[in-house]
């Protein structure tokens, strides 16, 4: 049932997908594109399968998937938190509001180079780096939904004797669940490449590294096979979330 | 009549800076005191500062000058258990219908099972049950609204404030409803003060009606209702008192609609 679901709700980009595959194949067998450049279909798959079969993609996709749910769940907590912090105590935003507006429009990947030289090329790097891809976005969102809470609604609870902790939990919160619900998809989308640039910066495993050095060696197969796998996980991790977010927006119409 | 004060007002003054600097003097002065168990309606033209005064006294604003004293005690929320009910839609949209009445019942720290129970019987006794697990969202209006007033009652406050409560409804719907306040209140005797500029509305509800000036507003004449309970919201409007107290407040009130309006003028 979720499946068919799933199913039909991408059924026309499924077509779209397969017709346009179907034409690369054609192009690659009547050598109209240089599969040593593009590679065909038929290849794509055959690699895959070796891949699975032999199981050597497992410790990379898990790698890889791994970095970028920690990311998102430390980025996603410490977003909101900190906009948490802004949102009631005016001395965190005078002080760091125009930092982080400055920092955000920072492209972050540029910093990389520098958490390889202070994390190392194992996986710290990559987690941070990936944390900091989510942070930004969770944080402004949700700091967007602290200061959109209604006021006739803390109002309300003020009049029937609520502690400060109370109107937090009861509304502010609950307020900003469909701002950071919003940003976590995007999140997750940050997250990965977060983890993928992290590992093509240096690494010696994950699918990122997997794409930097068949590119190396001009392995284009190999290459559009991980980036096949990347794809797939993340549409997976995409309606995953939506699911999530369906369930907590319940109340809304 | 030698009745229990309720709640005091005394020599409560307030100014609003609005963003350029200057000052509105929205109240002047007002010394007032509602009894207990008493129906106390507020009327006056729009802008005379009806809700400030309300908003006041329900320990949402702090005046510039004066005390607000229940039971002769100064107000504060630790000490007094009030009800407030505005015009705005204050259900907590992401609370279930039950979750929502209970809330302040919730705060209080009262069980779940406990506060469920109150909760129910309330919305069975206004005509809410089959309800309890809808959100606000799947509600009308006036089903809301009813949600929001056994909200207040819920608690068995000591006082219940009302600002406009029924002011963006329909005429239909604002007459069952009023109908309904009516005989909660027959019922409960819980304290009301209640704001409205409808003057018909005031005298259908009141015992006692409190007419504003225009700004800096101060109490321009009270009103004793003296139309006989339990008041049917039809016909009650076919009631001598009714027609008398209803002439008499508009002549009394029509001065201060126009310096209302020469006011709005001059700004325009
Ligand atoms: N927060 C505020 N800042 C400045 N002026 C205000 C504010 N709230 C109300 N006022 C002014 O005070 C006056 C009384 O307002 P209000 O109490 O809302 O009147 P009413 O409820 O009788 O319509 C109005 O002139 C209004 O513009
Ligand atoms: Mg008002």
């Amino acid at each position: 049932m979720k499946m068919k679901n799933f199913i039909m709700d991408k059924f026309y980009s499924v077509i779209f997908m397969i017709i346009l595959i179907i034409i690369w194949q054609i192009a690659a067998s009547r050598q109209i594109i240089n599969t040593f450049f593009f590679s065909s279909p038929l290849e794509i798959f055959k690699d895959l399968i070796i891949l699975f079969k032999t199981g050597e993609i497992w410790p990379h996709i898990n790698v890889t998937l791994g970095v970028s749910i920690l990311g998102l769940v430390y980025g996603t907590i410490s977003g909101v938190v900190i906009a948490f912090l802004f949102g009631n105590f005016n001395i965190f935003s005078k002080i760091f509001d125009p930092i982080l507006v400055g920092l955000y429009g920072l492209p972050k990947l540029a910093l990389g180079p520098l958490f390889i030289i202070w994390f190392g090329i194992g996986l710290k790097a990559k987690i941070v780096m990936s944390t900091i891809m989510v942070f930004f976005l969770v944080f402004f969102n949700a700091y967007a939904g602290f200061k959109n809470t209604d006021i006739n609604l803390i109002d309300t609870l003020r009049t029937m004797g609520a502690s400060k902790l109370q109107i937090i939990m009861k509304v502010t919160l609950p307020s900003c669940v469909p701002w950071i619900a919003a940003s976590l998809r995007a999140g997750a989308g940050s997250a990965v490449m977060g983890t993928i640039v992290g590992e093509y910066l240096g690494s010696n495993q994950g699918l990122g590294w997997m794409v930097q050095s068949a590119g190396g060696v001009y392995n284009i197969t190999r290459v559009l096979s991980c980036i096949a796998i990347l794809l797939f996980l993340m549409s997976m991790i995409d309606s995953l979330l939506k699911n999530i977010e369906k369930r907590l927006l319940r109340w809304r119409q | 009549m030698e009745n229990k004060k309720k709640l005091q007002i005394n020599n409560l003054i307030h100014n609003y800076e609005s963003k350029d600097g200057e000052i509105v003097h929205a109240l002047n002065n007002i010394n007032l005191s509602v009894n207990d168990g008493e129906f106390l309606a507020i009327v006056g033209s729009s802008g005379c500062g009806k809700s400030t005064l309300l908003n006041i006294m329900a320990g949402m604003i702090k005046p510039t000058k004066g005390e607000i004293l229940i039971d002769g005690e100064t107000f504060t929320f630790n000490k007094h258990k009030i009800g407030y009910i505005s015009q705005s839609d204050t259900l907590l949209p992401w609370r279930k219908i039950i979750d929502n009445v209970a809330i302040g019942l919730e705060i209080e720290g009262v069980n779940k099972k406990e506060r469920h129970e109150i909760a129910r019987e309330l919305m069975e006794s206004s005509g809410l049950s089959g309800f309890e697990d809808k959100y606000p969202y799947e509600l009308s209006g006036g089903m809301r609204k009813r949600a929001i007033i056994i909200r207040a009652l819920a608690t068995d406050p000591e006082i219940i404030f009302m600002d406009e409560p029924f002011g963006p409804l329909d005429v239909f719907t604002k007459e069952l409803l009023q109908d309904e306040i009516l005989k909660i209140w027959e019922k409960r005797k819980n304290t009301i003060v209640y704001i409205t500029h409808d003057i018909g509305e005031a005298i259908t509800l009141a015992d006692r009606i409190i007419l504003m000036s225009y700004r800096p507003s101060n109490i321009k004449s009270k009103y004793i209702v003296e139309i006989p309970r339990p008041r049917d919201i039809k016909e009650i409007k076919h009631n001598y008192r009714f027609i008398e107290l209803e002439k008499d407040i508009w002549e009394d009130i029509k001065n201060e609609v126009l310096k209302a309006k020469e006011e709005e003028m001059i700004s325009i």
